[in-house]
Protein backbone atom coordinates (compact mmCIF):
# COMPACT_ATOMS: atom_id res chain seq x y z
CA UNK A 1 0.00 0.00 0.00
CA UNK A 2 3.14 2.55 0.91
CA UNK A 3 6.18 2.13 0.64
CA UNK A 4 9.24 4.37 1.67
CA UNK A 5 12.36 4.56 -0.36
CA UNK A 6 15.71 5.85 0.49
CA UNK A 7 13.79 8.15 2.47
CA UNK A 8 16.12 10.72 4.47
CA UNK A 9 14.89 13.58 6.60
CA UNK A 10 16.23 17.10 8.51
CA UNK A 11 14.61 19.59 10.26
CA UNK A 12 18.15 21.84 10.34
CA UNK A 13 19.77 20.96 6.50
CA UNK A 14 22.22 19.39 9.21
CA UNK A 15 21.11 16.46 11.26
CA UNK A 16 19.35 13.84 9.76
CA UNK A 17 16.65 12.21 11.87
CA UNK A 18 15.46 9.86 9.28
CA UNK A 19 18.70 8.13 7.09
CA UNK A 20 18.15 6.08 4.04
CA UNK A 21 14.76 4.30 4.87
CA UNK A 22 13.15 1.68 3.18
CA UNK A 23 9.63 0.31 4.12
CA UNK A 24 6.85 -2.12 2.65
CA UNK A 25 3.36 -1.55 3.90
CA UNK A 26 0.80 -3.62 2.75
CA UNK A 27 -2.81 -3.38 2.91
CA UNK A 28 -4.41 -4.85 5.87
CA UNK A 29 -1.03 -4.49 7.97
CA UNK A 30 -0.43 -3.84 11.81
CA UNK A 31 3.15 -1.87 11.90
CA UNK A 32 4.44 -0.73 15.23
CA UNK A 33 7.01 1.70 15.65
CA UNK A 34 8.85 1.65 19.13
CA UNK A 35 12.32 3.91 19.90
CA UNK A 36 12.97 6.51 22.24
CA UNK A 37 11.97 10.10 22.55
CA UNK A 38 13.49 11.99 19.78
CA UNK A 39 13.89 9.28 17.93
CA UNK A 40 12.43 10.16 15.05
CA UNK A 41 8.93 8.33 15.65
CA UNK A 42 6.58 11.35 14.68
CA UNK A 43 8.27 12.68 11.90
CA UNK A 44 8.22 8.42 10.16
CA UNK A 45 4.63 8.65 10.83
CA UNK A 46 3.86 12.28 9.26
CA UNK A 47 6.13 11.07 6.50
CA UNK A 48 4.14 8.25 6.18
CA UNK A 49 0.97 10.51 6.59
CA UNK A 50 1.72 12.33 3.86
CA UNK A 51 1.76 15.40 5.55
CA UNK A 52 5.90 15.78 5.40
CA UNK A 53 7.67 15.84 2.35
CA UNK A 54 11.06 13.85 2.95
CA UNK A 55 13.88 15.87 1.94
CA UNK A 56 15.31 12.75 0.04
CA UNK A 57 13.38 9.62 -1.01
CA UNK A 58 10.34 8.66 -2.42
CA UNK A 59 6.72 7.65 -1.03
CA UNK A 60 4.95 4.92 -2.95
CA UNK A 61 1.44 4.94 -2.48
CA UNK A 62 -0.21 1.87 -4.57
CA UNK A 63 3.09 2.38 -6.49
CA UNK A 64 2.56 5.68 -7.32
CA UNK A 65 5.19 8.39 -6.36
CA UNK A 66 3.34 10.59 -4.26
CA UNK A 67 5.19 13.77 -4.00
CA UNK A 68 5.61 13.65 -8.28
CA UNK A 69 1.81 13.47 -8.23
CA UNK A 70 -0.28 16.65 -9.69
CA UNK A 71 -1.82 18.64 -6.74
CA UNK A 72 -5.69 16.91 -7.30
CA UNK A 73 -4.23 13.34 -7.95
CA UNK A 74 -2.80 13.97 -4.02
CA UNK A 75 -5.89 14.62 -2.42
CA UNK A 76 -7.55 12.21 -3.94
CA UNK A 77 -5.04 9.92 -2.20
CA UNK A 78 -4.51 11.84 1.07
CA UNK A 79 -8.74 11.76 1.67
CA UNK A 80 -7.55 7.83 2.06
CA UNK A 81 -5.08 8.64 4.70
CA UNK A 82 -5.57 9.68 8.66
CA UNK A 83 -2.75 10.85 11.02
CA UNK A 84 -3.70 10.92 14.53
CA UNK A 85 -1.28 13.45 16.25
CA UNK A 86 0.06 12.35 19.59
CA UNK A 87 -1.65 15.12 21.53
CA UNK A 88 -5.28 15.04 20.69
CA UNK A 89 -5.81 18.21 18.40
CA UNK A 90 -9.20 20.02 18.02
CA UNK A 91 -10.28 22.88 16.91
CA UNK A 92 -12.50 25.22 19.43
CA UNK A 93 -16.20 24.14 19.81
CA UNK A 94 -18.07 21.11 20.31
CA UNK A 95 -17.44 17.55 20.45
CA UNK A 96 -19.65 17.04 17.48
CA UNK A 97 -18.71 20.05 15.41
CA UNK A 98 -14.98 18.78 15.08
CA UNK A 99 -16.40 14.85 14.26
CA UNK A 100 -18.24 16.75 11.35
CA UNK A 101 -14.76 18.38 10.34
CA UNK A 102 -13.32 15.15 8.54
CA UNK A 103 -16.80 14.32 6.86
CA UNK A 104 -17.39 18.00 5.66
CA UNK A 105 -14.53 18.17 3.79
CA UNK A 106 -15.12 15.26 1.91
CA UNK A 107 -19.01 16.59 0.75
CA UNK A 108 -20.79 14.12 3.34
CA UNK A 109 -24.82 15.86 3.94
CA UNK A 110 -25.01 17.43 7.27
CA UNK A 111 -28.07 14.69 8.10
CA UNK A 112 -25.75 11.64 6.97
CA UNK A 113 -22.88 12.99 8.88
CA UNK A 114 -24.72 13.50 12.30
CA UNK A 115 -26.40 9.91 11.37
CA UNK A 116 -22.85 8.87 11.77
CA UNK A 117 -21.89 10.58 14.30
CA UNK A 118 -24.43 9.75 16.55
CA UNK A 119 -24.03 5.69 15.96
CA UNK A 120 -20.15 5.68 16.12
CA UNK A 121 -20.45 7.42 19.98
CA UNK A 122 -23.63 5.55 20.46
CA UNK A 123 -21.41 2.21 19.88
CA UNK A 124 -18.71 4.00 22.17
CA UNK A 125 -21.09 4.48 24.93
CA UNK A 126 -20.32 8.51 24.44
CA UNK A 127 -23.21 9.83 23.30
CA UNK A 128 -23.23 12.24 26.54
CA UNK A 129 -20.09 13.97 25.33
CA UNK A 130 -21.73 15.09 21.85
CA UNK A 131 -22.60 18.27 22.65
CA UNK A 132 -20.28 19.47 24.87
CA UNK A 133 -17.12 21.61 24.28
CA UNK A 134 -13.50 20.30 23.40
CA UNK A 135 -12.20 22.37 26.44
CA UNK A 136 -14.69 21.11 29.10
CA UNK A 137 -13.42 16.91 28.21
CA UNK A 138 -10.68 15.04 30.03
CA UNK A 139 -7.43 14.25 28.17
CA UNK A 140 -8.44 10.77 27.89
CA UNK A 141 -11.48 10.82 26.18
CA UNK A 142 -10.24 13.55 23.80
CA UNK A 143 -7.68 11.01 23.06
CA UNK A 144 -10.49 8.73 22.10
CA UNK A 145 -12.29 10.85 20.30
CA UNK A 146 -9.49 11.89 17.97
CA UNK A 147 -9.32 8.29 17.53
CA UNK A 148 -12.88 8.18 16.08
CA UNK A 149 -12.91 11.46 14.23
CA UNK A 150 -9.89 9.99 12.38
CA UNK A 151 -12.45 7.04 11.75
CA UNK A 152 -15.21 7.89 10.76
CA UNK A 153 -14.07 8.92 7.36
CA UNK A 154 -13.30 5.15 6.87
CA UNK A 155 -9.60 5.67 5.91
CA UNK A 156 -7.69 2.64 4.21
CA UNK A 157 -4.60 4.01 6.40
CA UNK A 158 -4.48 5.38 9.70
CA UNK A 159 -1.17 6.57 11.58
CA UNK A 160 -1.22 6.68 14.74
CA UNK A 161 1.15 8.49 17.12
CA UNK A 162 1.33 7.76 20.49
CA UNK A 163 -2.24 6.38 20.56
CA UNK A 164 -2.37 5.34 24.40
CA UNK A 165 -0.49 8.44 25.97
CA UNK A 166 -3.47 9.89 28.44
CA UNK A 167 -5.24 6.99 28.75
CA UNK A 168 -5.76 4.26 31.93
CA UNK A 169 -5.78 1.00 31.61
CA UNK A 170 -9.27 0.59 30.98
CA UNK A 171 -9.30 3.11 27.85
CA UNK A 172 -5.80 1.74 26.88
CA UNK A 173 -8.14 -1.45 26.21
CA UNK A 174 -11.30 0.54 24.70
CA UNK A 175 -8.89 1.60 22.10
CA UNK A 176 -7.29 -1.50 21.42
CA UNK A 177 -10.72 -2.80 20.84
CA UNK A 178 -11.93 -0.19 18.66
CA UNK A 179 -8.39 -0.01 16.25
CA UNK A 180 -9.05 -4.27 16.20
CA UNK A 181 -12.34 -3.46 14.76
CA UNK A 182 -10.88 -1.48 12.14
CA UNK A 183 -8.24 -3.77 11.32
CA UNK A 184 -10.73 -6.54 11.37
CA UNK A 185 -12.70 -4.50 7.80
CA UNK A 186 -9.03 -5.20 5.64
CA UNK A 187 -7.80 -1.79 6.57
CA UNK A 188 -3.95 -0.59 7.57
CA UNK A 189 -2.75 0.80 10.63
CA UNK A 190 0.83 2.26 11.36
CA UNK A 191 1.36 3.26 15.30
CA UNK A 192 4.38 4.73 16.93
CA UNK A 193 4.18 3.41 20.47
CA UNK A 194 6.42 2.81 24.09
CA UNK A 195 3.85 0.54 24.92
CA UNK A 196 4.27 -3.21 24.94
CA UNK A 197 0.58 -3.58 25.75
CA UNK A 198 -0.25 -2.77 22.54
CA UNK A 199 1.82 -4.66 19.79
CA UNK A 200 1.33 -8.17 22.05
CA UNK A 201 -2.33 -7.49 21.74
CA UNK A 202 -2.79 -7.10 17.96
CA UNK A 203 0.25 -8.46 16.71
CA UNK A 204 1.65 -6.86 13.79
CA UNK A 205 5.29 -6.23 12.89
CA UNK A 206 7.46 -3.67 14.82
CA UNK A 207 10.46 -1.60 13.73
CA UNK A 208 12.75 -0.09 16.05
CA UNK A 209 13.78 3.38 15.09
CA UNK A 210 17.28 4.64 16.63
CA UNK A 211 19.84 6.88 14.95
CA UNK A 212 17.41 7.68 11.78
CA UNK A 213 17.55 4.15 11.08
CA UNK A 214 14.73 1.74 10.76
CA UNK A 215 15.04 -2.10 11.78
CA UNK A 216 12.83 -4.89 12.33
CA UNK A 217 12.23 -6.42 15.50
CA UNK A 218 11.41 -9.82 16.81
CA UNK A 219 8.04 -9.17 18.99
CA UNK A 220 10.22 -11.57 21.93
CA UNK A 221 12.81 -9.04 22.35
CA UNK A 222 10.08 -6.22 22.98
CA UNK A 223 11.11 -5.82 26.88
CA UNK A 224 14.75 -4.99 25.50
CA UNK A 225 13.98 -1.96 23.71
CA UNK A 226 10.97 -0.38 26.36
CA UNK B 1 -13.74 73.51 14.75
CA UNK B 2 -14.99 72.57 11.22
CA UNK B 3 -11.37 72.76 10.47
CA UNK B 4 -10.39 70.41 13.54
CA UNK B 5 -13.19 68.01 12.46
CA UNK B 6 -11.73 67.88 8.91
CA UNK B 7 -8.08 67.01 9.81
CA UNK B 8 -9.91 64.40 12.20
CA UNK B 9 -11.99 63.12 9.61
CA UNK B 10 -9.28 63.51 6.91
CA UNK B 11 -6.38 61.79 8.95
CA UNK B 12 -9.06 58.81 9.46
CA UNK B 13 -10.03 57.94 5.88
CA UNK B 14 -6.40 58.51 4.48
CA UNK B 15 -4.74 55.86 7.42
CA UNK B 16 -7.62 53.90 7.41
CA UNK B 17 -7.48 53.92 3.30
CA UNK B 18 -3.84 52.91 3.42
CA UNK B 19 -4.33 50.11 6.39
CA UNK B 20 -6.93 48.36 3.78
CA UNK B 21 -4.87 49.23 0.61
CA UNK B 22 -1.77 47.31 2.54
CA UNK B 23 -3.58 44.65 3.93
CA UNK B 24 -4.85 43.81 0.40
CA UNK B 25 -1.13 42.43 -0.43
CA UNK B 26 0.20 42.09 3.51
CA UNK B 27 -2.27 39.45 4.18
CA UNK B 28 -1.95 37.28 1.09
CA UNK B 29 1.66 37.61 1.57
CA UNK B 30 1.46 36.34 4.75
CA UNK B 31 -0.06 33.52 3.83
CA UNK B 32 2.30 32.87 1.14
CA UNK B 33 5.27 33.67 3.39
CA UNK B 34 3.82 30.76 6.21
CA UNK B 35 3.61 28.50 3.25
CA UNK B 36 7.68 28.17 3.04
CA UNK B 37 9.87 26.69 5.20
CA UNK B 38 12.33 29.79 5.91
CA UNK B 39 10.01 32.31 7.49
CA UNK B 40 12.50 32.82 10.51
CA UNK B 41 14.41 35.02 8.28
CA UNK B 42 11.44 36.55 6.23
CA UNK B 43 10.46 37.62 10.38
CA UNK B 44 13.71 38.77 11.07
CA UNK B 45 13.63 41.08 7.43
CA UNK B 46 9.92 42.40 8.07
CA UNK B 47 11.14 43.09 11.44
CA UNK B 48 13.69 45.14 10.53
CA UNK B 49 11.70 46.89 7.66
CA UNK B 50 9.17 47.76 9.96
CA UNK B 51 11.58 50.80 11.73
CA UNK B 52 12.33 52.37 8.33
CA UNK B 53 11.98 55.70 9.03
CA UNK B 54 9.06 57.23 7.54
CA UNK B 55 11.00 60.10 5.98
CA UNK B 56 12.79 57.86 3.70
CA UNK B 57 10.01 56.62 2.59
CA UNK B 58 8.43 59.82 2.31
CA UNK B 59 11.49 61.26 -0.15
CA UNK B 60 11.27 57.57 -2.26
CA UNK B 61 7.88 58.12 -2.94
CA UNK B 62 8.70 62.04 -3.60
CA UNK B 63 11.46 61.03 -6.22
CA UNK B 64 9.07 58.99 -8.17
CA UNK B 65 5.52 61.26 -7.90
CA UNK B 66 7.56 64.75 -8.33
CA UNK B 67 6.54 66.40 -12.03
CA UNK B 68 10.04 65.42 -13.66
CA UNK B 69 9.63 61.95 -12.10
CA UNK B 70 8.83 58.76 -13.67
CA UNK B 71 5.12 58.60 -11.93
CA UNK B 72 5.36 62.15 -12.31
CA UNK B 73 2.49 62.06 -15.11
CA UNK B 74 -0.15 60.69 -12.74
CA UNK B 75 -0.47 64.11 -10.92
CA UNK B 76 -0.63 62.39 -7.65
CA UNK B 77 2.01 64.41 -5.41
CA UNK B 78 0.35 66.45 -2.87
CA UNK B 79 -2.99 64.83 -3.09
CA UNK B 80 -4.47 62.63 -0.45
CA UNK B 81 -4.01 59.80 -3.17
CA UNK B 82 -0.12 60.21 -2.54
CA UNK B 83 -0.17 59.93 1.03
CA UNK B 84 -2.79 56.74 1.06
CA UNK B 85 0.62 55.32 -1.42
CA UNK B 86 3.07 56.12 1.05
CA UNK B 87 1.35 55.06 4.40
CA UNK B 88 0.59 51.61 2.28
CA UNK B 89 4.31 51.26 2.31
CA UNK B 90 4.97 52.36 5.26
CA UNK B 91 2.34 50.08 7.08
CA UNK B 92 2.67 46.99 5.00
CA UNK B 93 6.14 45.10 6.57
CA UNK B 94 4.04 45.65 10.01
CA UNK B 95 0.97 44.18 8.72
CA UNK B 96 3.32 41.43 7.07
CA UNK B 97 4.93 40.49 10.22
CA UNK B 98 2.08 40.68 12.70
CA UNK B 99 0.09 38.20 10.04
CA UNK B 100 3.04 36.17 9.21
CA UNK B 101 3.34 35.24 13.15
CA UNK B 102 -0.06 34.52 13.79
CA UNK B 103 -1.10 32.60 10.61
CA UNK B 104 2.17 30.33 11.16
CA UNK B 105 1.58 30.08 14.73
CA UNK B 106 -2.25 29.06 13.59
CA UNK B 107 -1.37 26.34 10.51
CA UNK B 108 1.06 24.56 12.83
CA UNK B 109 -2.06 23.87 15.42
CA UNK B 110 -5.62 23.93 13.44
CA UNK B 111 -3.95 23.82 9.42
CA UNK B 112 -2.18 20.69 10.31
CA UNK B 113 -5.05 19.58 12.09
CA UNK B 114 -6.92 20.62 8.96
CA UNK B 115 -4.84 18.60 6.67
CA UNK B 116 -4.23 15.20 8.69
CA UNK B 117 -8.43 14.53 8.45
CA UNK B 118 -7.86 14.96 4.48
CA UNK B 119 -8.29 19.00 4.01
CA UNK B 120 -7.30 20.28 0.68
CA UNK B 121 -5.32 23.35 0.08
CA UNK B 122 -8.00 25.55 -0.10
CA UNK B 123 -9.78 24.02 2.85
CA UNK B 124 -6.79 24.24 5.04
CA UNK B 125 -6.29 28.06 4.33
CA UNK B 126 -9.90 28.61 4.94
CA UNK B 127 -9.43 27.07 8.40
CA UNK B 128 -6.05 29.24 9.27
CA UNK B 129 -7.56 32.03 8.09
CA UNK B 130 -10.67 31.74 10.56
CA UNK B 131 -8.67 31.32 13.37
CA UNK B 132 -6.03 33.97 12.74
CA UNK B 133 -8.89 36.64 11.94
CA UNK B 134 -8.74 38.12 15.67
CA UNK B 135 -4.66 38.27 14.84
CA UNK B 136 -5.36 39.93 11.86
CA UNK B 137 -7.17 42.68 12.82
CA UNK B 138 -4.95 43.18 15.31
CA UNK B 139 -2.61 43.66 12.58
CA UNK B 140 -4.15 46.24 10.80
CA UNK B 141 -5.37 48.07 14.02
CA UNK B 142 -1.50 48.20 14.81
CA UNK B 143 -0.82 49.53 10.77
CA UNK B 144 -3.62 52.24 11.18
CA UNK B 145 -2.03 52.70 14.70
CA UNK B 146 1.16 53.88 12.83
CA UNK B 147 0.02 54.98 9.56
CA UNK B 148 -2.40 57.99 11.60
CA UNK B 149 0.92 58.77 13.83
CA UNK B 150 3.16 58.75 10.87
CA UNK B 151 4.49 62.36 9.83
CA UNK B 152 7.09 62.17 7.24
CA UNK B 153 5.45 60.88 4.36
CA UNK B 154 2.40 63.03 5.11
CA UNK B 155 4.31 65.87 5.08
CA UNK B 156 7.04 65.49 2.18
CA UNK B 157 4.27 64.00 -0.52
CA UNK B 158 1.00 65.32 1.04
CA UNK B 159 2.60 69.16 1.37
CA UNK B 160 0.06 70.30 4.50
CA UNK B 161 -2.19 71.73 1.94
CA UNK B 162 -4.70 72.97 4.32
CA UNK B 163 -8.45 71.45 3.69
CA UNK B 164 -7.05 69.05 1.51
CA UNK B 165 -4.02 67.40 2.42
CA UNK B 166 -4.03 68.76 5.76
CA UNK B 167 -3.78 66.06 8.74
CA UNK B 168 -3.35 65.73 12.43
CA UNK B 169 0.56 64.93 12.41
CA UNK B 170 0.92 67.64 10.00
CA UNK B 171 -0.64 70.48 11.42
CA UNK B 172 0.80 69.58 14.86
CA UNK B 173 4.32 70.37 13.07
CA UNK B 174 2.57 73.41 11.67
CA UNK B 175 1.57 74.67 14.72
CA UNK B 176 4.54 74.29 16.45
CA UNK B 177 6.70 75.76 13.72
CA UNK B 178 3.81 78.82 14.47
CA UNK B 179 4.90 78.92 18.03
CA UNK B 180 1.20 77.89 18.80
CA UNK B 181 2.18 75.44 21.14
CA UNK B 182 -1.53 75.03 22.78
CA UNK B 183 -3.10 74.20 19.64
CA UNK B 184 -0.62 71.78 19.35
CA UNK B 185 -1.02 70.03 22.78
CA UNK B 186 -4.36 70.07 21.74
CA UNK B 187 -3.61 68.24 18.19
CA UNK B 188 -1.41 65.92 20.06
CA UNK B 189 -4.07 64.66 22.68
CA UNK B 190 -6.74 63.83 19.88
CA UNK B 191 -4.25 61.79 18.13
CA UNK B 192 -3.22 60.16 21.20
CA UNK B 193 -7.19 59.76 22.00
CA UNK B 194 -7.19 57.62 18.95
CA UNK B 195 -4.00 55.83 18.91
CA UNK B 196 -5.47 54.57 22.71
CA UNK B 197 -8.45 53.66 21.15
CA UNK B 198 -7.10 51.42 19.15
CA UNK B 199 -4.64 50.27 21.91
CA UNK B 200 -7.88 49.40 23.90
CA UNK B 201 -9.56 47.74 20.77
CA UNK B 202 -6.17 45.62 20.21
CA UNK B 203 -6.51 44.34 24.19
CA UNK B 204 -9.95 43.33 23.55
CA UNK B 205 -9.09 41.26 20.72
CA UNK B 206 -6.04 39.87 22.17
CA UNK B 207 -8.68 39.46 25.21
CA UNK B 208 -10.80 37.42 23.13
CA UNK B 209 -8.29 35.50 21.61
CA UNK B 210 -6.98 34.19 25.13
Amino acid sequence: MIRLRGVSHSYDGRRLVLENIDLDVEKGDIVFIMGPNGSGKTTILKIMGLLLKPVKGRILFEGKDYWSLPVRERLKIRRRVIYVHENPLFFPGTVVENLLYPLYIRGYHREKALELISKMLRENGLIDVMDKRVDELSSGILQILSILRAMLPNPDLLLLDEPLNHLDLKNQLRVIRILEEYISAGKTLIVSTHNPLFPRRMGGRIYELGNGRLREIDPKSLKTII
Amino acid sequence: MDELLGIITRSIIISGTATLLASTWSIPLAYKLSRGTSTGYVHSILEALVGIPTVLIGLLLYMILCSQCPLGFLGILYTPIAIVIGEAVLVTPLITAVSLYEITRISGRYGELALSLGASDRQVMEVVLKYSLPGIIGALLMGFSRAIGELGVALIVGGNIKGYTRVLTTAIALEVSRGEYEEAILLGLLLLLIVAVIAVGLRLIRGGKD
